[in-house]
């Protein structure tokens, strides 16, 4: 696969996790206060898994250009 | 309560910057090295470098206080900002490669090599320049609001804007952009360490823990706690978008990226960074989240940071005081070097690097003595202007992102996208139909959609350029420089 492809699949990916706080219908899903997770409440504790999940996945990222030889 | 004790926590703060910065000092002996550190620096000062560009002092003054009144919506903050490490990310390669290989150190420069245009170069680095200098004065204008909080009102508003803000300024001065990102390290390591530890200890101290806040919270203001109707979702989803490209488009970002000693480096910073930003970020909105709810609160939501922390003592007020002037100290430098990075390569017209080296001192000495005399004054419609600064950089991002990419984008396309996408933004106050029938949506989303479709359709329609194939090309082999195109003395030169 090319690097192209690689970097056009992870910007979707990444855009499409993003896209459920930033698309309205989408959105209107995820803003609420219950169910609470760990007591916080949803929205907040979505901003929080949002962050983190995009940058775990930055990480990944990082891992297979690495592995790919497109790091040097 | 003992009001010396946080004063003198904050001489402290700056005495350790002051001397790690001349331990660190190097000669600035070339343009490279005063705008690009010489392209030398490993991924965790590069890390620092984009912490210290992003979160500005208002994080504990403006922001904190939109997270005690408005409640959730001030995190738009932290979600933009990850949004702009994804836009990083996918730019740091052709960035920094076609930067190693034709001397780039501004955005400018990057525009006029991509688009073959030395105007097109000075048109983005100009605007961006102009959009951006009035956060320096902001920024400025927070440090002042800052010592005078942090100090109980010791030290007056302007007091501590100029010896705080002359600080910074001499040494950008004189150390470059090194002396700015050893700055930032120290400052850095103070406001994400110490500071994560002493906000979740905070919690603690006034919440009963994160938890109970968010119970308290739930049971008594739930509205804080979603994007209320009155505000909309397209305004919270505008402010991101606008956000997650502007923020890329802050011309410091990109010096920091070419300040980097490889695309390894640069991008291993930015793995690092969002993680550290966001928590930290989220940390201090979700302190201020409840904070209306104590008994006391001050009417000045901006204050409540401080008025947080003095409940912990003089230690933790003066604590609070240091990370919010590291946030803001670090701010202030990158938009000093940087700016004057701009102004020797792009605005000083065809002299030698030497003597851009002179003038990019010199502008960055002026021009932190007049932001600084600017800021003493009081000037009422600075915020209204601010409003427009971020969504008019934000247009920077279509030519720039899609020009890394799309080898058909050229630099008709580029200009003509641009200037509608800023005149949008710009016009609106005056022609509120520009937006109006948008429902919601910003003036900085709607440039930006309309910004896209130009500069895609005008690029179709007009001439493909010829010396774009060779510059991808370099991508593909980086150790290799198959163009004679360079950016040298301010010009474009294409042999193509």
């Amino acid at each position: 696969m090319s690097r192209g492809k690689v970097t056009l699949i992870f910007f979707i990916f990444c855009w499409s996790v993003l896209s459920t706080l930033v698309v309205p219908p989408i959105f209107q899903y995820f803003n609420r206060i219950e169910p609470r997770v760990f007591g916080i409440p949803f929205l907040a504790y979505w901003i929080l898994l949002v962050c983190i999940i995009l940058s775990l996945t930055l990480i990944v990222w990082y891992i297979v250009e690495d592995k790919r030889g497109e790091l040097d | 309560m003992n009001t010396i004790l946080p004063v003198i926590i904050i001489a402290v703060f700056i005495l350790i910057n002051a001397i790690v910065i001349r331990l660190f000092h190097r000669k600035q002996n070339s343009f490279e090295e005063y705008a690009v550190g010489s392209r030398s620096f490993p991924w965790f000062l590069s890390m620092f470098g984009f912490l210290g560009s992003w979160y500005i002092g208002s994080v504990y003054t403006g922001w904190f206080g939109d997270s005690a009144t408005i409640g959730v919506f001030a995190q738009y903050l932290a979600i933009y900002s990850v949004g702009t490490m994804i836009t990083m990310f996918i730019m740091i390669r052709p960035v920094w490669i076609w930067g190693k290989n034709h001397s780039l150190e501004t955005n400018g420069d990057l525009a006029a090599l991509r688009y073959n245009s030395k105007s097109f170069g000075l048109f983005l680095g100009l605007t961006t320049f102009l959009f951006w200098t009035p956060w320096l004065v902001i920024e400025l204008k927070t440090l002042g609001y800052l010592v005078f909080a942090a100090t109980n009102g010791v030290i007056p508003f302007n007091l501590g804007l100029i010896i705080v803000g002359l600080f910074v300024v001499i040494y950008s001065w004189l150390g470059g952009v090194r002396a700015g990102v050893i700055g930032d390290l120290v400052q850095g390591l103070f406001f994400t360490i110490i500071g994560s530890a002493t906000i979740i200890f905070l919690f603690y101290k006034v919440y009963g823990g994160i938890i109970p806040m968010f119970d308290n919270l739930v049971e008594k203001s739930p509205e804080l706690l979603i994007i209320p109707e009155n505000i909309g979702p397209w305004i919270w989803s505008s402010a991101i978008i606008t956000g997650a490209f502007g923020g890329m488009m802050n011309p410091g970002i990109f010096n920091r990226l070419y300040m980097a000693k490889s695309v390894r480096a640069a991008k291993k910073s930015a793995l690092v960074a969002p993680l550290i930003g966001s928590m930290f970020t989220i940390l201090i909105l979700w302190l201020g989240l409840g904070a209306t709810l104590l008994e006391g609160f001050p009417k000045d939501a901006q204050s409540g940071a401080f008025w947080i922390a003095a409940k912990v003592g003089p230690i933790g007020l003066g604590l609070m005081g240091v990370f919010a002037l590291a946030a803001s100290m670090s701010s202030i430098t990158a938009c000093v070097s940087t700016s004057a990075a701009i102004i020797g390569k792009n605005l000083t017209g065809k002299i030698s690097r030497e003597k851009k080296l002179k003038y990019a001192k010199l502008s960055a000495l002026l021009l932190g003595l007049i932001s600084i005399a600017i800021a003493t004054v009081d000037i009422p419609r600075l915020v209204a202007v601010i409003i427009y600064v971020y969504e008019c950089i934000a247009q920077a991002a279509v030519p720039l992102i899609l020009g890394l990419y799309w080898k058909r984008g050229n630099k008709y396309g580029a200009y003509v996208g641009t200037v509608i996408g800023m005149g949008i933004v710009i016009l609106n106050g005056l022609f509120p139909w520009l937006t109006s029938w948008a429902n919601g949506v910003s003036a900085g989303l709607i440039g930006l959609m309309f910004n896209l479709i130009f500069y895609i359709v005008v690029s179709l329609v007009t001439p493909r350029q010829s010396n774009v194939d060779q510059l991808f090309e370099e991508l593909e082999s980086p150790n290799r420089r198959n163009v004679s195109t360079s950016i040298e003395a301010g010009e474009v030169e294409i042999n193509a």
